[in-house]
């Protein structure tokens, strides 16, 4: 059933794709299903100085809108993490995963030459996550959000004019991308377990938002690594190689976070 | 030629921010006895909330137990040097817990065993009593009396396990309701119960929580309030709250509460205290800890850490409970009718 429903959204393309003039000025839209799967690790030293390791799957989805100059994007993803350490025992965490975000960027130079594109903006991207892990008594969940402002900076290397023998003559060459993204934080601000790291229920009430602090700074850092091949009827299938690295600020309660995920998308042009 | 090298400087680019991760992530701290030992020490000193009032002096207790831990010592040997610091601490609420043991403070050992619950059974409920999990009850005294007895809270008490047999037991003249050797377990269903037994909104205690690792450090108070529902069955005749020195914890609470209402009478022996409400915690060999983070305070501005007292004092006859009678429950009848 999965691949009958892959088939068709690749192949059979969404119907305006086809219906376009090659003098139309071309502003294309995409909506992108994706599957995101990686290693992850954590810290979270307001209970444990022990790194646990683990994996995620999530899934989400995406749109896009690629205009002349400026490109923005929204995504959002959500799924579930699973961690351990092992030390005399196996010590197991568990997690729920939102992340969300997008971009808002423009292009700044182009080698026709090279086919390299540079863009340059600014993403968003935020992170919260619901943990558990009961061995640590009534400080078994965790709830945090970490969101970032990022300097959005990316090198593209299109492909979509390279004609090799390979291409049969008169078939419309096949495009390729490949893009390097580093993200470079402006800002970011952080949710975070208090001192007491549990959830304040003395009055018999839990108050989760009581036990809470927010704090600016800390350190974020995110490469994305993209591969993009378009289908003749402007879908593409996308792989994403994405390293993200976050830690909050210093304290009794700082949060070390690195995930190396793969992406894929399925991305289907609106027009 | 020159796609190739543009093609491999993004993926160099790549690999080099993506490996570097190592440069960002500190070390884990050593896994061994020393280290241990430190971590535990400190995570106590900084959060631990009754070192004043237990007149314990953390320092000395880290000049005592350092020379006795050594790295190469076995884990069985590191775990009971850890066991004996955290119980100077004298506290139910202080654990220790690796995978081949768990340590603890036996506050119920300070003072007698003040139950029989066989006695109980075959004394003074009836054949078909109730089960309203985790609340057994019957009547007593010729069914002028309700008893309610609760061993633990560590199953959650529904608003619909407290009103059946308040509902039940609305004729009586008085209730009891006995968490002798109650450890105790979840805290709201002490207010769900207590709720219920209360005449008007009613503050109960201040809680302070630690909120920075100086040893006054609190942030608070919080207050607590019990008030009566404005739907469902309530009771407001006299209470009698029958405890001993196994009432702990969120049974604690409820004593302290107790204080509080006109219409409740505390019957037996001091609680066990347990008012510090405990976290978590993981030290870097693995091994999970907690310890008591808040203090609770009286509405008098009492701490009742190490117990609250009963209003009546009465301490289980053995002779008596040989003959079937259990005087901490005759007491009780006694004082409601």
């Amino acid at each position: 059933m999965i691949r009958y429903i892959f088939c068709i959204i690749l192949l059979a393309g969404v119907y305006p794709a086809f219906s376009q003039t090659p003098d139309e000025p071309v502003h294309p839209e995409y909506l992108e299903i994706t599957a995101t799967a990686g290693l992850s690790s954590f810290r979270d030293v307001g209970v444990s100085p022990i790194i646990y390791n683990g994996f995620l799957i999530m899934g989400g989805v995406r749109y896009t809108y690629e205009g002349t100059r400026w490109q923005h994007s929204i995504e959002f993803d959500g799924g579930v993490g699973f961690y351990e350490a092992t030390r005399f025992a196996v010590y197991k965490s568990t997690s729920i995963n939102f992340a969300y975000g997008g971009f808002s960027r423009r292009q700044f130079w182009e080698s026709g030459r090279l086919n390299l594109r540079y863009y340059g903006g600014v993403r968003f991207h935020g992170l919260t996550n619901v943990r558990s892990n009961p061995s640590l008594l009534n400080a078994s969940n965790a709830v945090e959000s970490i969101n970032t402002l990022f300097l959005h900076n990316s090198l593209a290397w299109d492909l979509r004019f390279r004609k090799t023998d390979l291409t049969k003559a008169g078939a419309k060459p096949s495009r390729h991308e490949l893009a390097f993204e580093l993200n470079l934080p402006i800002v970011t601000t952080s949710w975070l377990p208090d001192y007491p790291y549990i959830t304040d229920f003395t009055d018999g009430e839990p108050n989760s938002t009581k036990s809470h602090e927010f704090y600016w700074g800390g350190l974020r850092l995110q490469t994305r690594l993209t591969y993009r091949y378009f289908l003749p009827n402007g879908n593409a299938l996308r792989f994403t190689y994405w390293w993200d690295y976050t830690r909050t600020p210093e304290g009794f309660n700082q949060l070390d976070f690195i995930n190396h995920t793969l992406q894929f998308g399925l991305v289907m042009r609106l027009n | 030629m020159m796609r190739f090298h543009s093609f491999l400087l993004l993926i160099l680019l790549s690999a080099c921010l993506m490996t570097c991760e190592e440069a960002f992530l500190e070390e884990e701290l050593a896994n061994n006895a020393r280290t241990n030992f430190e971590y535990l020490w400190q995570q106590c000193d900084e959060k631990y909330a009754f070192f004043d009032y237990k007149n314990v002096d953390w320092d000395s207790v880290y000049t005592e137990y350092s020379p006795r831990v050594a790295n190469g010592m076995s884990a069985d040997s590191l775990f009971r040097v850890l066991w004996d610091m955290m119980n100077e601490l004298r506290d139910g609420h202080v654990n220790l817990i690796s995978p081949f043991n768990v340590s603890r403070f036996d506050v119920d050992l300070l003072g007698p065993d003040n139950i029989d619950f066989r006695v109980i059974r075959e004394n003074y409920l009836s054949d078909r009593y109730y089960t309203t999990t985790p609340i057994i009850h019957d009547v007593l005294a010729d069914g002028q009396v309700g008893y309610l007895r609760i061993a633990s809270f560590g199953t959650t008490v529904s608003e619909g396990d407290i009103q059946f047999p308040l509902a039940l037991y609305r004729n009586t003249r008085g209730l009891i309701i006995d968490i002798r050797g109650n450890g105790g377990g979840s805290l709201s269903s002490v207010f769900t119960i207590m709720n219920r037994l209360a005449q008007e909104r009613t503050k109960v205690y201040d809680s302070f929580i630690k909120s920075g690792p100086g040893r006054e450090e609190f942030e608070g108070p919080q207050e607590a309030f019990v008030e009566p529902p404005e739907r469902g069955q309530t009771y407001i005749k006299p209470v009698m709250v029958l405890i001993d020195r196994g009432t702990y914890s969120a049974a604690s609470f409820m004593a302290l509460i107790a204080r509080e209402l006109p219409q409740m009478t505390l019957i037996g022996d001091t609680t066990g205290g347990g008012l510090g409400i405990p976290n978590g915690g993981q030290l870097p060999n693995g091994w999970t800890y907690r310890l008591s983070i808040s203090r609770t305070i009286s509405t008098d501005g009492e701490n009742f850490e190490n117990g609250v007292p009963p209003d009546i004092r009465v301490i289980l006859d053995r002779d008596l409970s040989e003959q079937g009678i259990d005087n901490v429950i005759e007491r009780a009848i006694a004082e409601i009718l």
